[in-house]
């Protein structure tokens, strides 16, 4: 007897493995089924990573910024580490969503597998608070600023908003104190409740079969001939896809260094403009969009709705249908959403400055030009930043009008003539102002230029 | 020694053959039917499930007692410098009330009147700018504007700037916690 067998026996598994491994599915399986065993293999990457890295780690003040470098740039492969369980971190997000978007596809969420989704929606949002706490702690501006914004976000739900952020930062702003806490939730919280919700998720999976298995087994028995069995074949296959998911993860890594800003400054004396993580991407658009008294119902409200939405999902959907055609009714409404989600998203991560700018056909500075202008020119041309870098000062009629360097800004009535409009218009990114970011929008730059074509009144 | 595998009667503890909880001899005496063993077994139940909700409620208790900061207001006061520094236009001045920097902007209103607020935007926490020359406060975030009294005049944030706690003592500002 082989140890496996031995060991199969001893437990008294034996008809339960049999049953896990040797049923017949079909030869052909869409590699989109893989996406979940993905997920763990990536969770895995994130395991051993992590070990490693909280070996070198100590998330106290300056050392987890110190700690980040050392690791980066002494420690023999360390950068390999963490840019495994930085992409890594970022892989999962992506594959968990994308898995998820695939079992509802399928409608594979359906009665008797509701708590394997209900458990899998759950993984989902650990996940999201896996790469939320994960964020701050390389403790450079990025990690702070995005931190100090993230975890403001409950304040905006009725009653006990500001009572969970003092929870969870343990004072009014970011401090050393809500280093700690994020570590302590992030490598000891989160693992726990992850194992445990997995366990059920990865429990249900096992009993209630996969669809493919369904499927194989309502085939007529003449197509049954072209079964194989789940192990090896499909087994195999899922290493196939692992391989590809294990090989993009380690290109990935070994091209694409750990973004690591300078220092954490709770004073932000360089004037950093904070931008949110990118899964954050689609509500911060989205608040730019909305009045902002209707901020609580973005911010708190439509995750919520969402979450409830997904719990819901199976006792909602009881058509015991599954091709696609028949399913409109819930397909129709998720693509809209996700579609949503991906819009917002993207325009998120090109722009920072106001969107949607409509053109001002008689613009004034102080009611149409200084929006524009603190929401994209703010980090570098206000006045305390244009004392410290020797930039001109934009933020105020005055400063927009005076000579810098000897050069004017602005010639009234001449916009192609301004430097102002030359810098914003250029098609040179070199000097193409906001310098290194997302140029202004069409709106934005034709006010501008009409502005100065009238003459640039105040 | 072969080990009985068979259920227990939920009543008398012997063990049960076939279905059910309750063994024959029970439910034949009626013993499964008197008040006195059914209030019995209700009251057992409710203690085993109070008696787990009491620990749990104590753990979280002692959870949220122990994470929980203490009031803004208690924090300690600390010496920014001495009032003729204050003009009437706002200063940054570093804050370490909390045992951590926190920008707060200061100024003398009038003559031996202090007006501070802290730097954190009240929209999304955004630092926020002094403008002097327009007398405003200025987001780079979302484009939350504010006066020099710290109110709100445009942009998404819900509030005014969070004042701070201030006082005068032999010349010398002292800057204390958060207020609201």
């Amino acid at each position: 007897m082989s140890p496996a067998n031995w060991l199969i026996d001893r437990l008294g598994m034996r008809a339960f493995m049999n049953a896990q491994l040797y049923h017949r599915v079909p030869r052909r399986v869409n590699p989109l089924d893989f996406l979940g065993i993905a997920s763990l293999f990536v969770f895995v990457n994130q395991v051993i990573t992590g070990i490693i890295l909280a070996a070198w780690y100590s998330p106290s003040v300056p050392a987890a910024y110190q700690d980040m470098q050392k690791i980066a740039h002494q420690i023999p492969l360390g950068w390999l580490v963490q840019n495994l369980h930085y992409w890594g971190a970022n892989m999962m997000v992506v594959l968990v969503f994308f898995h998820m978007l695939r079992v509802f596809y399928i409608g594979a969420y359906r009665k008797p597998r509701e708590l394997t989704w209900i458990a899998g929606a759950l993984l989902l949002a650990i996940t999201i608070l896996f790469a939320f706490t994960g964020y701050l702690l390389p403790w450079d501006q990025q990690a702070y600023w995005a931190s100090m914004v993230g975890t403001w976000m409950p304040f905006y739900a009725p009653v006990i908003g500001y009572f969970i952020v003092l929870l969870l930062r343990g004072g009014p702003y970011i401090t050393p104190v809500t280093l700690s806490r994020f570590y302590a939730i992030h490598v000891l919280v989160l693992p726990a409740l992850f194992l445990i919700v997995f366990g059920l998720h990865f429990y249900m999976v096992l009993t209630k079969q996969l669809t493919m298995v369904e499927e194989a087994e309502e085939l007529p028995r003449e197509k049954q001939k072209g079964l194989v069995t789940f192990f090896p074949t499909t087994v195999f296959q899922m290493m196939m896809f692992l391989v590809i998911v294990g090989s993009l993860l380690v290109f990935i890594a070994i091209n694409f260094q750990t973004p690591l800003l300078a220092i954490a400054d709770p004073l932000n004396k360089a004037h950093y403009n904070p931008i949110p993580i990118w899964f954050f991407y689609s509500i911060y658009q989205l608040l730019k969009y909305i009045p902002p008294v209707l901020d609580p119902l973005g911010i708190i409200g439509l995750p919520l709705i969402a979450g409830v939405a997904l719990m819901a999902l199976p006792f909602i959907d009881r058509i015991p249908r599954r091709r696609p055609s028949e399913r409109k009714a819930f397909l129709v409404p998720a693509a809209v959403a996700v579609a949503g989600i991906f819009v917002l998203t993207y325009i998120g991560s090109v722009s920072q400055g106001i969107p949607n700018q409509q053109v001002v056909a008689n613009p004034t500075y102080a009611a149409d030009i200084l929006p524009i202008l603190q929401s994209s020119c703010a980090q570098c041309h206000s006045q305390s930043a244009s004392q410290q870098l020797h930039t001109p000062y934009l933020l105020s009629y005055q400063g927009i009008m005076t000579a810098y360097l000897g050069h004017s800004l602005i010639q009234k009535g001449n916009a192609t003539a301004s430097i102002l409009y030359q810098r914003i218009s250029t098609t040179n990114a070199a000097l193409r102002m906001p310098l290194g970011g997302a140029p202004l929008s069409q709106g934005a730059i034709q006010t501008i230029a009409n502005w100065i074509n009238q003459g640039a009144k105040p | 020694m072969a080990e009985d595998h068979r259920l227990r009667c939920s009543i008398c503890g012997n063990p049960v053959d076939g279905e059910g909880e309750i063994c024959q001899a029970c439910i034949e005496s009626g013993r499964d039917k008197d008040p006195r063993e059914l209030s019995r077994r209700k009251f057992l139940t409710g203690g085993i499930v109070g008696i787990g909700a009491l620990i749990g409620v104590g753990y979280i208790g002692v959870l949220l007692k122990n994470l929980y900061p203490a009031s803004e207001a208690s924090a300690k006061y600390q010496d920014v410098g001495p009032l003729s520094q204050f003009t009437d236009s706002y200063q940054l001045v570093v804050y370490n009330g909390e045992g951590f920097p926190d920008g707060v902007y200061v100024r003398q209103k009038n003559p031996g009147e202090i007006e501070c607020f802290d730097f954190h935007c009240a929209h999304l926490q955004c630092p926020v700018q002094w403008v002097s020359t327009l007398k405003e406060f200025q987001c780079p975030c979302h484009g939350s504007v504010y006066n020099q009294n710290g109110q709100h005049i445009a942009g998404p944030a819900p509030r005014g700037l969070y004042p701070h706690q201030w006082k005068i003592e032999k010349g010398h500002v002292y800057i204390g916690g958060q207020i609201g």
